[in-house]
């Protein structure tokens, strides 16, 4: 079953991803150490991802630290 | 090993936590890792500041930024930067929270991509909703004293006002405004921005703040660990001749030498 997701502002379609752990892992990859993730605005911490189901439209935010002031 | 004793006693207090170093870096502007780690163990902050951005945005760089800040042993300050309204700076803050494991949080709420003067209407919003979610808030704010005020009555822990604008290094453009932040609230006073020379640095000091918060002035040195060297030192010098109280300004001169008994002819 394929999911439609906005991902960082982006509309995507996924064939196999179910769970906000794999999409995570998929945009991600395995380094997912200091990663925050947001699904419709509401902040899902990192123990959560893998029993958080997504579906068609959610918006979806995913950050890292980076370099700033 | 005295001076040592000496910075351990004048310590810097934000929310319960002790800093011996006044002098926060922006890990922003360096260009490379190697760079910031040099300013760092330069500077000796005791506090650096991230960023946050979607990965794959363009804004990704080298990996290794984490890495290295905790292997430096610094207290890491996330903020929001880029922000315009409160609802993003709230959601950043909130991301920052996971991502680093802190509710500490730098608060930036600009106004426009010009000056990126903060809009303190949204600000304000912002810093109560943070407070009441249980952040330490750390406010970037203009040098007005009515906003520093309304930001303490919010629940921030320090008040960060400009010294002018962001990565201008145009030094304090109002030392008045300082002086009556400095008079006007209790809490620890940063100044954040617009710091381009050690004097800068040392004058915001001799003003009564309690630390500066320098990213451009560093990190856009021709040799930045050089100046963050150089920085560190300025607010060390500024602090003491806080702490000495200066002596006033005189239009005329006064001899320290006593004239009477001087050779008359």
């Amino acid at each position: 079953m394929s999911l439609e997701l906005n991902v960082n502002g982006e509309k995507k379609e996924y064939e196999s991803v179910e769970s906000l752990a794999d999409l995570v892992e998929l945009e991600a990859g395995a380094d997912s150490g200091h990663l925050a993730v947001a699904v419709n605005s509401e902040v899902i911490p990192v123990g959560d991802w893998g029993g958080t189901a997504l579906s068609s439209d959610d918006e979806i935010e995913i950050v890292q630290p980076i370099q700033g002031g | 090993m005295e001076e040592n004793n000496r910075e351990q006693a004048d310590q810097l207090e934000i929310a319960g936590k002790s800093f011996s170093s006044r002098l926060i870096i922006g890990s922003g502007g360096h260009t490379n890792l190697q760079k910031l780690k040099n300013s760092i163990e330069a500077g000796k902050p005791e506090m650096v500041t991230v960023g946050l951005r979607r990965i794959d945005s363009g804004a990704d760089q080298p990996g290794g930024l984490m890495d290295l800040l905790d292997e430096m042993d610094v207290k890491i300050l996330p903020n929001t930067a880029g922000c315009y309204t409160a609802e993003e700076a709230i959601m950043t803050a909130k991301m920052g929270r996971e991502a680093l494991d802190t509710n500490w949080i730098k608060l930036e709420v600009i106004g426009d991509e010009e000056t990126l003067y903060p809009d303190t209407e949204e600000l304000v919003k912002a810093a109560r909703e943070l407070v009441e979610a249980g952040f330490v808030v750390l406010p970037y704010t203009n040098d007005d004293p009515i906003t520093a005020k309304k930001l303490v009555e919010a629940g921030c822990h320090v008040v960060m006002p400009l010294a002018s604008p962001i990565g201008s290094g145009r030094g304090i453009g109002n030392p008045d405004n300082l002086r009556i932040i400095r008079e006007a609230i209790e809490k620890p006073i940063i100044v954040d921005a617009g710091i381009g020379s050690a004097s800068d640095a040392a004058e915001a000091m001799q003003l009564g703040a309690d630390g500066v918060l320098v990213s451009s002035a560093i990190a856009r040195a021709e040799r930045p660990a050089i100046m963050a060297r150089a920085l560190k030192q300025a607010v060390g010098a500024g602090r003491l001749c806080y702490k000495a109280g200066r002596i006033p300004e005189k239009l005329y001169a006064k001899p320290t030498t006593v004239m009477e008994g001087r050779i008359k002819r």
